[in-house]
């Protein structure tokens, strides 16, 4: 995915943190952000599954990403945001720890990803995005979302 | 002839051709019934459908389809002429053709390749069989046609021609120019073919596309166009009007493939019309002015401007702006047209013609009030009628915390609103049950022709409706259960006559409404289900471990037919007893939330019972509570609410094999906790290896820590605490909260038990879809938003059957649960018959028994002299009658029963050989005649001597080192007694019992002073003469009953020390409840006579 959203010289990457890792996302996988917090256990779901969430009218998943990344389960506070993806037709809500940023990543300040960053391993991740003070890792959405990957 | 690829007009050609045939099948099935009275209008209607078919067909290419239908045509023709008379075998014929058709329509992309030489066989054979010798000759032969242009139009069996010019109609062939005369007239060419099916009949359609040339050719000369040879009454000067085409491009042909331009006879009308006008086409009708046309030319017009003004869809006439002027003065011509067109059809037209264009005209009438809407926009009129719904419920709650009087009142319009919107757009989904309906006139026929059976179809309730998914997907299931009704319910008419029933089989489809559902019921009177046979078929097939089965009620077995495998039709025929079929009807009204039920009863027939929700879209839920999340269950799975009282939890819910099982009416009852169910199938989809067998046994006791203190400090799960302490700072419905609120659910083919922590509303929710993550649960039919925005899981009640693979209770023993609450206010009156010899007759009243169970013998086993049983995990002493009694001995049958009753604090068995009945009756004991140990007097009932057993006795007399230890106890009493002289009050009806407590309590050495009733009781009290240590009295009592008069003595200060014992027939019921809460002390079961002197001995000694 990263090609086609790469295409114009710049990609538009909204920065957060899962746990001590700084992640990104391109925003144009992004619906919303919000810190819409009423979500709904679903027992018998996969751990990585946090529940589901009422958003106007829709029913989505909303998955924990800590949870993805083998850490520990999020502890909602009022930095918690819901950071809501369309991926494959649906809406789904990644649950993080804090929204920091939207930055515009040039291809000159991005590379390839590392075996692991911050202890998550680099399977995760496209790239890494190179900012001032920190490294943010750009997730691979597909995998991220893939029940197959989240099942296991 | 080419093949268009035009995906919408193929789409519409099918939609429409389906729906023709939808009617054609019950047609054909009354033209049957009518015989030689044949009915021109039904024949006609199914020939305009095969012959619209055959139209489009032939126009879009489908050449077997076309092929088919013009076969199908000729033979209905042929009937509507007359020279056929429709027998048995021509419409089975016709039938067969129908269906053939249908699959060639399904199918239709392939429809080309498919082989009818058998179906075309057949229809040929009948038309030939019943032809007059000299059209026999013109099979065969063929005229070929050609176009003006010479262009070759088709090669067509005289005989077809032949037939089409009867009734005066003449052969005209028509070329359409489809740019001009089609395409730019907003017209596509099936509205041309059906327009062409109302004036006359078509008969064949060509359509020519001209090779390619260079561009110059494609702007001026190409033209494609459409050949149609038709046939109908009207005459030479009203066709080119009436089809819009120019006249010179209309033909006559005869029987020889001669074409001739049309007669030019007026002059005036003809004039140039141009056939092509590249810009604006303008419709020829308006070429000229009003005075032009003559009053035939408008005769014949207006039925087609009536038409044009009728149907919503895209105009006929396309009006250039400039010529708006005709328009407006066409207007009042138009008010008169009834009278001209009245006046003027009739000598123009011949015949039939009349009634024709009458029945258009009412038919269009009819078209109107429908109309084609695309399912997609339905569905999301749907969805925000449900959005609309879930916003609605979202301000109801809200306006509850509100005070403001305007905005409750708009809340309430919204609310009325909204409802009748999301009842109006759930309409526009619903479909009459007709709809399936009437599919099984023909399945039945065919079936019941098929086994040489008579069998009458009676279909009611066809008014019915369901939304139209629901309708789509239950014709299978209801398909197999009629096919299984005839195959094997329906007796053949031989086996009727000597059964004493009338020759035809009678088969029930009905439909109705109950409570927001639709019932739907298949009745036959026919044989009805032997449970026998299934039993063997069971046995045969191991379906059921034999001892489970030999336990089963017949109801129950009945229900075996739902297993997957199971078959009972003897052979193995074409239309039943392949061994699919019940599971599968069972799982598919399942995943549209519907349940089936059966009664049969042998020799009188069998019904299944349907059960289906309106809609799947908006369905009515519960919503229950369990560790503060909420779940909706749907209401369709919803068989009862019940609610077990703290103290009757320990009786009510027990541990069979490792699992919860609730007993209800006689019935076990699987039971899960929601939250443990819910986590434990987690533990089990995540890690097989973690989920402990022992699980499931402590999850009731450790839920019921009143009755099992043990477990409290014992089960040290964090889970407990947190309860305790929610449910305090919760409301008034958790001083309860030991008690289970238990969903009873029916999952198909058995109920289930779910507890929950609370039932809280029932709420019309909007089933949505779960996202892929998820999708995969069994347990959830999918997610609801509630009226506080929050999302809700949807159980999936089979699904969480399923996955925890629940059954149906392997019962060790078959449970005769009496109802407590009906035997509550009875004493003796409800009375168990029983035999132990086979000639003699016993009665035992029903209260002294707390449960009865059937067991098996070889369960019986010998310890030291005793008999016993395993029974929950205990042994259960048995004792025999005939120990005591002097009775016959026991009769020895394999299944023998036990009646179960406490004695002094312990449960014992009283084995008899088998139970006869529960009868309630009002009698008179005659405790002298038959009086022994064990025997307390005898009655005669059902015209026999029935000796009335005293269990307590029975058991004291056989185990005496039990009574002699109460003995001893007893002895401490008499000598604190005689010390002291206790007195007590009983108060009781019931003479008998009365009696027997008496004699127990004086033998003790009590003073006994009795009253008959509460009024009688207080009475006594107040009488200053007596001094009164404890009242034992009876619950149900005339006047006053004793839960009354114990209020009455609380509210006393002066008997504020007095202790009350209850005694009743029954112990746990409501109205133990009730006395505890009146101020009773003590609630017992009056003829345990040990315990009854044991507790009066406590309270007398200790007080209250």
């Amino acid at each position: 995915m990263n090609e086609n959203e790469s295409t114009g010289s710049v990609l538009e990457l909204t920065i957060f943190k899962v746990d001590d890792l700084t992640a990104a996302i391109p925003t144009s996988f992004i619906r919303e952000i919000n810190r819409h917090m009423s979500i709904t256990r679903v027992s018998n779901a996969p751990d990585n599954v946090r529940g589901i969430l009422n958003l106007r009218g829709d029913i989505i998943t909303v998955i924990d990403l800590r949870q993805v990344f083998g850490l520990t389960v999020t502890e909602i506070n009022n930095d918690s945001r819901i950071i809501v993806v369309h991926y494959n037709r649906e809406d789904i809500g990644l649950l993080v720890d804090k929204v920091l940023d939207i930055k515009l990543a040039a291809e000159s300040e991005m590379e390839d990803s590392p075996a692991n960053l911050n202890g998550v391993n680099g399977a995760f991740f496209t790239r890494i995005f190179k900012m001032e003070e920190d490294l943010a890792a750009i997730l691979n959405i597909k995998d991220i979302l893939n029940p197959e990957v989240i099942l296991n | 002839m080419a093949m268009l690829e035009d995906d919408e007009i193929i789409l519409i050609f099918i939609e429409e051709s389906k729906e023709h045939l939808d009617g054609i099948e019950a047609d054909l099935l009354d033209i049957e019934s009518m015989g030689a009275d044949v009915d021109t209008d039904l024949v006609n209607r199914v020939f305009r459908a095969i012959h619209s078919i055959k139209g489009g067909a032939g126009f879009l290419g489908f050449e077997k389809i076309k092929e088919l239908t013009h076969s199908m045509e000729n033979l209905l023709n042929m009937i509507r002429s007359g020279s056929l008379i429709p027998t048995s075998g021509l419409i089975s014929v016709l039938l067969e053709g129908a269906d053939v058709l249908k699959n060639l329509i399904g199918n239709y992309q392939n429809s080309n390749e498919a082989d009818l030489s058998s179906i075309l066989k057949s229809l040929e054979n009948v038309t030939l069989e019943s032809l007059p010798a000299e059209e026999k000759k013109m099979v065969g032969e063929k005229v070929d046609i050609r176009l003006p242009d010479g262009s070759f139009f088709g090669s067509l069996p005289k005989l077809d021609l032949e037939q089409a010019l009867k009734g005066g109609r003449k052969l005209y062939i028509v070329s359409y120019d489809m740019l001009n005369d089609i395409e730019r007239r907003g017209k596509n060419p099936l509205r041309i073919l059906s327009e062409i099916e109302q004036t006359g009949l078509l008969i064949e359609t060509r359509m020519e596309l001209p090779q390619v040339g260079g561009l110059e050719d494609f702007t001026t000369e190409f033209r494609m166009s459409l050949s149609v040879l038709l046939a109908t009454v009207l005459e030479d000067d009203i066709i080119p009007n009436l089809l819009q085409v120019d006249r010179s491009k209309i033909f006559h042909v005869d029987l020889a493939g001669q074409l001739q331009q049309i007669a030019d006879t007026k002059p005036g009308a003809a004039g140039p019309v141009p056939d092509t006008i590249p810009e604006k086409p303008v419709e020829p009708n308006f070429s000229g002015t009003e005075a032009e046309y003559s009053e035939d030319d408008l005769a014949v017009k207006f039925p087609m401007d009536y038409e044009a003004d009728e149907f919503i869809e895209t105009p006929v006439y396309e009006v250039p702006e400039p010529v708006s002027k005709p328009v407006q003065a066409s207007k009042p011509v138009a008010a008169k047209k009834p009278a001209v067109v009245s006046k003027q059809l009739v000598p123009t037209v011949k015949e039939e013609q009349p009634r024709t264009v009458l029945d258009k005209q009412i038919n269009i009438g009819a078209a109107s009030s429908t109309i084609r809407v695309n399912v997609k926009v339905l569905d999301e009129l749907m969805t925000l009628a449900g959005e609309l719904v879930l916003t609605r419920n979202q301000l109801l709650q809200n306006v509850a915390k509100t005070e403001t009087n305007q905005f409750e009142q708009a809340v309430q319009r919204l609310d009325l609103v909204t409802s009748e919107l999301q009842e109006a757009v759930m309409a526009t989904r619903m479909q009459p049950i007709s709809n399936v309906f009437n599919k099984f006139q023909r399945v039945v026929r065919d079936l019941s022709e098929g086994l040489g059976k008579e069998v009458e179809l009676h279909i009611e309730g066809k008014d019915v409706e369901l939304d139209k998914t629901i309708i789509e997907a239950i014709g299978d299931p209801l398909v197999h259960l009629v096919r299984n009704a005839v195959d094997h319910g329906l007796e053949t008419p031989d086996e009727r006559v000597r059964r004493g029933k009338p020759r035809v089989g009678n088969l029930f489809l009905k439909a109705s409404h109950e409570a927001g559902q639709v019932n739907i019921e298949i009745n036959d009177d026919g044989a009805g289900i032997d449970p026998q046979k299934i039993k063997a078929k069971a046995q045969e097939q191991e379906l059921v471990e034999p001892h489970l089965l030999n336990a089963m009620s017949e109801k129950e077995i009945i229900r075996l037919i739902f297993k997957p495998g199971f078959s009972t039709a003897k052979v193995v025929t074409d239309v039943s007893g392949r061994g699919v079929g019940m599971d599968v009807v069972q799982n598919n009204l399942s995943m549209l939330g519907g349940t089936i039920d059966i009664n049969s009863t042998i020799g009188k027939g069998s019904t299944f019972l349907i059960k289906l929700p309106l809609t799947l879209a908006i369905i009515p839920c519960l919503i229950v509570e369990v560790e503060d999340n909420r779940y909706a269950i749907p209401q369709v799975n919803l068989v009862e609410l019940v609610r077990i009282q703290a103290d009757q939890v320990k009786k009510r819910i027990e541990i069979i094999d490792d699992a919860a099982v609730m007993r209800l009416r006689g019935e076990l009852l699987p039971l899960i906790h929601l939250a443990d169910a819910l986590q434990m199938l987690k533990t089990y989809l995540n890690d097989h290896r973690k989920r402990k067998s022992s699980r499931r046994r402590n999850l009731f006791d450790r839920r019921s820590p009143v009755h099992n203190p043990e477990y409290q400090s014992a089960a040290g799960s964090p889970a407990e605490p947190g309860t305790n302490r929610r449910n305090e700072a919760d409301d008034r419905r958790h001083d309860l909260d030991s008690a289970y609120n238990v969903v009873v659910v029916n999952a198909g083919d058995f109920t289930y038990g779910i507890v929950v922590d609370h039932l809280l509303d029932s709420e019309e929710i909007v089933v949505k879809p779960l996202g892929t993550h998820l999708r995969e649960i069994k347990t959830y039919a999918g997610a609801t938003i509630l009226g506080d925005g929050k999302a809700t899981l949807i159980l999936d009640i089979m699904g969480i059957s399923q996955a925890l693979n629940l059954k149906n209770i392997k019962q060790k023993s078959k449970q005769f649960e009496i109802s407590k609450e009906t035997s509550a206010n009875t004493d003796i009156r409800s009375l168990v018959l029983l035999r132990n010899a086979a000639n003699e007759q016993f009665a035992v009243p029903l209260g002294f028994v707390s449960r009865i169970e059937k067991i098996s013998r070889n369960d019986i086993v010998q310890t030291s002299g005793k008999q016993a049983i395993k029974y929950r995990g205990q042994n259960l002493i048995l004792f025999s009658i005939e120990d005591v009694a002097k009775v016959g001995p026991r009769e020895q049958v394999d299944w023998p029963f036990v009646l179960i009753f406490p004695y002094a604090g312990r449960d014992v068995g009283l084995v008899v050989s088998r139970i006869v009945d529960v009868v309630d009756i009002d009698l008179k004991i005659d405790e002298e005649t038959f009086r022994q140990p064990g025997i307390m007097g005898s009655a005669i009932i059902e015209d026999q001597i029935t000796l009335f057993l005293d269990p307590y006795e029975i058991v004291s007399v056989s185990m005496p080192e039990w009574t002699t230890r109460k003995l001893l106890e007893a002895d401490k009493t008499k000598k604190k007694a005689r010390k002291e002289q206790f007195t007590v009050l009983l108060v009781e009806d019931s003479t008998f019992f009365l009696n027997q407590v008496k004699n127990f309590t004086q033998a003790a050495g009590y003073e006994v002073i009795t009253a008959l009733n509460g009024v009688e009781g207080l009475q006594r009290l107040n009488d200053p003469e007596l001094e009164i240590d404890i009242v034992l009295t009876d619950i149900e009592m005339p006047e006053l009953d004793g839960v009354e008069m114990t209020r009455k003595i609380r509210k006393e200060s002066k008997w504020s020390k007095l202790p009350v014992i209850a005694l009743t027939s029954v112990a746990g019921t409501e109205a133990e409840e009730r006395a505890y809460a009146a101020g009773i002390d003590e609630y017992l079961i009056k003829l345990d006579r040990e315990k009854v002197l044991e507790r009066v001995h406590y309270f007398v000694t200790n007080g209250r």
